[in-house]
């Protein structure tokens, strides 16, 4: 992470910044007033950094309840002329998308930057839709960073576009380009005004009922003229000149697999590189097609530019050749990679002897070996309290019940020895899909969920279920803070200068009548409470609250290790094949507690059924 | 100004992103163009992972293909193996032996390999191979949590990275904490002294 001085330092000069460290300095050099966000992978760096950084820039930062809600809140203070960005991971812009293409047709005042972060490959993500459709859908100009300068002058240049046309503008990354450290030249610093924004009424501009919708609809059509216009002349939709008869139209990080990817195949294509490819620029591409015989799309996900580029070429000569995925060249799913792009390039320009290196080591033999490393899949932490809910949950309600789970770290509970989790689909819905299995089955079902994603997406459907009657038991997994994106802050969070919204209180609230919290390390009052939520009449709605172990840790909390006596341990591993904790471990062929690891939240000392494990 | 691919690999917790930022930072200081991948996410949570750094003129792609690696640094040896096709008969390979064994593999039907196939292994791909207790030497600097600086110290002593000692030290010493400075100091100082010795056990050939 780069020193937060050189960040927010109005010194100009040259370092070394993850694409979302540069986002946020585009964001300074761009004069935004407000930030907000939902935390979510690959994006979170961008408002941690920014909320980091606030003491100083003087900028107002939120994490704000979920991403609609942060849309809303940006769009408000740019409706008032301030400039706002906001920055979410791709499956946010799903639940922003509501309030995203209607204000498209409102339009801003201030400069309004959305930010989203794909994540080709589901890195740490439940699918790995394309966002290019969004800017598409609201009808909004949008950018594509190849790098983390690009992302950096990007993000000025679309909160300038922003304010010129008065439309949000999509600045969309992935996580190769969020994720990457690469060399930024500083540019300056806006001045920073502290002047309060003022909002000037507009019915028929701002208030979306129908009539004035169409005509807004009629507006945003002329906008995005112009930007067609923008988009035809700006200096990030460029040629790189090469030479032969090939061209290769591309963007985002796609470019840079297709530059690596030609030098080693040693083809001297121009690149047409559309850093704002939407809308698309189509007589530059018509331009440029017009100049060879075969032309290579290359883009990441799916053929949305290489649709744009068919559709120019559509009233050229048959001679052009257009490559890229409809043409089964190059896969629709998953990142690309310099080998993807060469292989695909190799094959439809019939380049015989390719020149990437294939060493031994690429060898089928040497493939399996790699694959023959033992498995280290992501786990629960030592002293997880999740763990203890999980074991809990488990012997209590017992392995038939449908457990409908829910997006955090508890998504692991589903790696062995625990195993719970039998459907999660996206944040919020364990709840309504458990509401659906309920009445289904005609049996009681369990919706997970934690502390954060309850606030995010869940209470309608909590409400939902108390309305109609559907017999599900809530576990709110409340660990107290957002661990699986960085331990932010949420509502049920104390914090200062917030106001702490407590779970309990919004179930009552919602009307649920079983509404309990229990520490999930005291098994005896956890194993009762499951079990009247359970036999309850109703929705019930059980917190389990302890505080994350990382987090502790973080905050200095340390408890002594536990170990095992040697005299009473019979070596049952019932520690070791129930909880799976990465503190327990066999030494010599001995199970013993790693003392570094273990956090000393005793868990294994209650379940063990020899008493053999105590507190050193 | 040659190009140099250096793939890290490690167990959540090692410090692999710190490793590969102090790279970075460095390669940069030299005039280099810089990539450095990271893939966040799960890596808190004892996961595997692996850092790509490229440095040259003009580097394009955060991450290159198989084969192609010219450094690989392992902090832990099963990540070594998992990484072995990024490897080719000149790839210097620096790996740590201090093992961590995965969590759940008591559970599973998987046995650690043992450290001696897998330096057999690594060698039918590559004969230059140091491998070096990092663990041990970090303990000796003061700070266990040090190992990823035991191997940035023996990685400067061999010259294939193209950036000096000092330019080095300077990225390590403003990459981390004041009060963590001297065992990192320490940990790359034991880490460079060891070159010699490792190299005595783990003759590399190539380019030295």
């Amino acid at each position: 992470m780069v020193d937060l001085k050189t960040l927010t330092s109005a010194e100009s000069g040259r370092c070394l910044l993850l694409g979302n460290e540069a986002i946020v300095r585009g964001a300074l050099e761009g004069g935004v007033r407000i930030a907000t966000s939902y935390p979510g992978t690959p994006s979170s760096e961008i408002i941690d950094t920014l909320h980091e950084t606030s003491g100083e820039t003087g900028i107002y930062v939120e994490y704000s309840v979920n991403e609609k809600v942060a849309l809303e809140v940006a769009a408000g203070a740019a409706l008032c002329g301030w400039r706002a960005l906001c920055s979410m991971k791709h499956v946010g812009l799903n639940v922003a998308s509501d309030t995203f293409v209607t204000l498209a047709y409102t339009g801003v005042r201030g400069g309004l930057v959305l930010v989203s972060a794909d994540d080709p490959s589901c890195w740490s993500s439940q699918n790995e839709q394309d966002n290019r459709y969004y800017a598409r859908l609201a009808n909004v100009p949008m950018f594509e960073p190849s790098n983390s300068q690009e992302a950096k002058d990007m993000t000025v240049s679309a909160f300038d576009l922003s304010e010129l046309l008065e439309l949000p503008v999509l600045l969309r990354s992935t996580t190769r380009v969020s994720h990457t450290l690469g060399p930024v030249d500083l540019g300056q610093l806006r001045m920073r005004s502290s002047s309060p924004g003022k909002f000037v009424k507009e019915t028929e501009r701002f208030v979306m009922v129908p009539r004035h919708a169409l005509n807004m609809h009629d507006v945003l059509l002329r906008k995005m003229d112009r930007a067609i216009k923008i988009s035809e002349e700006s200096p990030y939709n460029m040629v790189i000149e090469g030479d032969g008869d090939t061209g290769v139209i591309t963007s985002g990080a796609a470019y840079n697999y297709a530059v690596e990817a030609l030098n080693k195949l040693g083809v001297k294509a121009s690149i047409l590189k559309l850093g704002m490819p939407y809308p698309p620029p189509s007589r530059k591409i018509l331009r440029f097609l017009e100049r060879y015989d075969k032309v290579f799309v290359v883009e990441e996900l799916e053929p949305i530019l290489e649709t744009d580029v068919r559709s120019a070429g559509s009233s050229l000569n048959s001679r052009l050749k257009i490559f890229g995925k409809l043409t089964g060249h190059l896969p629709r799913s998953r990142e690309y990679s310099t080998r993807i792009v060469y292989d695909g390039v190799a094959e439809a320009l019939k380049i015989p002897t390719p020149k990437i290196i294939r060493p031994p080591s690429t060898d089928q033999k040497y493939l399996e070996i790699a694959n023959s490393a033992p498995a280290r899949p992501p786990v629960l932490c030592p002293g997880c309290p999740h763990r203890a809910s999980f074991y809990l949950m488990k012997t209590t309600l017992g392995r038939s019940i449908v457990y409908c789970t829910d997006i955090g770290c508890y998504a692991l509970g589903i790696q062995p020895p625990i195993q719970v989790g039998d459907i999660l689909i996206c944040m919020g819905a364990s709840l309504g899909v458990a509401c659906g299995v309920s009445r289904s089955q005609g049996e009681p079902t369990v919706a997970i969920v934690g502390d954060s994603t309850f606030f995010h997406a869940s209470i309608p459907a909590l409400i939902n279920a108390v309305y109609n009657n559907h017999k599900i038991i809530v576990v709110v997994l409340d660990n107290s803070t957002t661990a699986m994106t960085g331990f932010q802050p949420h509502p049920g969070v104390p914090y200062p200068g917030k106001s702490q919204v407590m779970v309990e209180d919004v179930a009552k609230g919602c009307g649920v009548k079983y509404v309990k919290a229990v520490d999930p390390f005291e098994i005896e009052d956890a194993r009762k409470t499951l079990k009247e939520a359970l036999a309850f009449d109703g929705p019930s709605l059980l917190i389990m609250r302890h505080p994350c172990s990382i987090m502790e840790r973080r905050q200095g909390v340390r408890r002594r290790p536990y170990l095992i006596s040697k005299d009473r341990c019979d070596e049952c591993l019932a520690c070791l094949k129930t909880l799976g904790c990465p503190a327990l471990h066999i030494v010599n062929g001995k199970v013993g507690i790693d003392q570094v690891l273990c956090t000393g939240c005793g868990f294994c000392a209650q379940i063990c059924p020899r008493k053999a494990i105590e507190e050193s | 100004m040659g190009e140099c691919n250096i793939l890290l690999a490690g167990v959540g917790g090692q410090g692999v992103l710190l490793l590969s930022e102090i790279l970075g930072k460095a390669a940069l200081e030299s005039g280099y163009d810089v990539r450095v991948a990271e893939i966040h996410g799960m890596a808190q949570r004892g996961g595997s992972v692996t850092c790509t750094v490229r440095i040259g003129e003009r580097v394009y792609s955060p991450t290159f293909p198989e084969g192609e690696a010219d450094i690989i640094i392992a902090l832990e040896p099963a990540e070594a193996i998992r990484n072995i096709v990024f490897a080719n008969s000149e790839t210097l390979i620096i790996m740590n032996t201090a093992t961590v064994s995965p969590p759940g593999i008591y559970l599973s039907n998987q046995k650690y390999p043992d450290l001696k196939g897998i330096i057999e292994i690594l060698g039918e791909v590559s004969e230059n191979i140091l491998a070096i207790d990092a663990l041990k030497l970090a303990q000796r600097a003061g700070n266990p949590a040090t190992q990823n600086i035991v191997m940035l110290g023996l990685l400067s002593a061999t010259g294939r990275f193209p950036v000096d000692t000092n330019i080095l030290r300077k990225a390590l010493t403003e990459s981390v904490r004041a009060e963590f400075l001297e065992t990192n100091i320490k940990a790359f100082n034991l880490g460079f002294e060891s070159y010699t010795e490792t190299f005595k056990t783990f003759p590399a050939k190539g380019k030295e």
